[in-house]
């Protein structure tokens, strides 16, 4: 049931996309990718339901092992196909603005005005 | 006898003494009251859950003391979320902080009470610092 819409993309969010695409293939459990991405406790959980509607993750309750018994089991999530490579792509547009502002810095362009 | 009584007395407010100006330097002792007001409150106004908590415990023992705080974070949970988040937030931030080892648990759980829950309401993660905090 998952929508296509583009979540909205926070600095939050970019910080939950990098953390988990350093293994995409790996499931990653709420507060293990809150100290990750050094996103505190209250906003992580919203933010991975919603990137789970738009299909960017998946995820499912954990398998508990004998020991483990006496613990609630945690629900992990991992990046689906579709969300590692929009996930990827949005990184990479953002590292391509700041690579083009630090050029255009050290150019001495910014700032400037231009004639037309 | 009432030498050596009188020096542990001493010597106890001596160290709670020190605690307390460590506390307030750092600005933690209005945290320290409105946790215990927080707590006692939990007893008080929601008595099933608190003495459940309690009876199966100690009050200090970590286990319990951690997910007495969750409970405690759970009250102060944005207005923004939907009921499905809010217990979303519930079942998934118990279950992780279950899974830590012991001192972590208590630190991460009295981190969701202090400073991970409150104020930030859903869409606003680009809110000014001003607005969050």
């Amino acid at each position: 049931m998952a929508s296509s819409q583009t979540p909205r993309m926070s600095s939050e969010t970019l910080r939950i996309l990098g953390a988990m695409l350093e293994d995409p293939l790996a499931w990653h459990y709420g507060l293990g990718l809150s100290s990750a991405a050094g996103i505190a406790s209250g906003t992580i959980y919203p933010m991975l339901a919603r990137l789970e509607k738009a299909g960017w993750l998946e995820s499912r309750w954990e398998e508990q092992g004998p020991n483990d018994e006496g613990r609630p089991r945690r629900r992990l999530y991992k990046l689906t196909g579709h969300g590692e490579r929009a996930a990827m792509a949005e990184l990479e547009e953002i590292a391509e603005v700041a690579s083009r502002v630090k050029r255009r810095r050290e150019r001495g362009v910014l700032g400037k005005k231009r004639l037309a | 006898m009432t030498n050596s009584l009188s020096s542990i007395v001493s010597l106890i407010c001596i160290v709670a003494s020190v605690i307390g100006l460590i506390f307030r330097a750092r600005g933690l002792h209005v945290t320290v009251t409105q946790l215990t007001e927080d707590w006692w409150r939990l007893r008080g106004v929601e008595k099933e859950r608190g003495s459940e908590i309690l009876r199966r415990s100690r009050l200090f023992k970590v286990p319990s003391l951690s997910q007495g705080l969750l409970t405690l974070a759970e009250r102060r949970l944005p207005e923004g979320l939907s009921a499905v988040e809010k217990q979303r937030w519930t079942q998934e931030m118990r279950a992780d902080v279950a899974s830590l080892p012991r001192r972590k648990r208590l630190r991460v759980s009295f981190n969701a009470w202090r400073t991970g829950a409150p104020g930030i309401p859903v869409g606003a993660e680009d809110a000014p610092r001003s607005v969050r905090e």
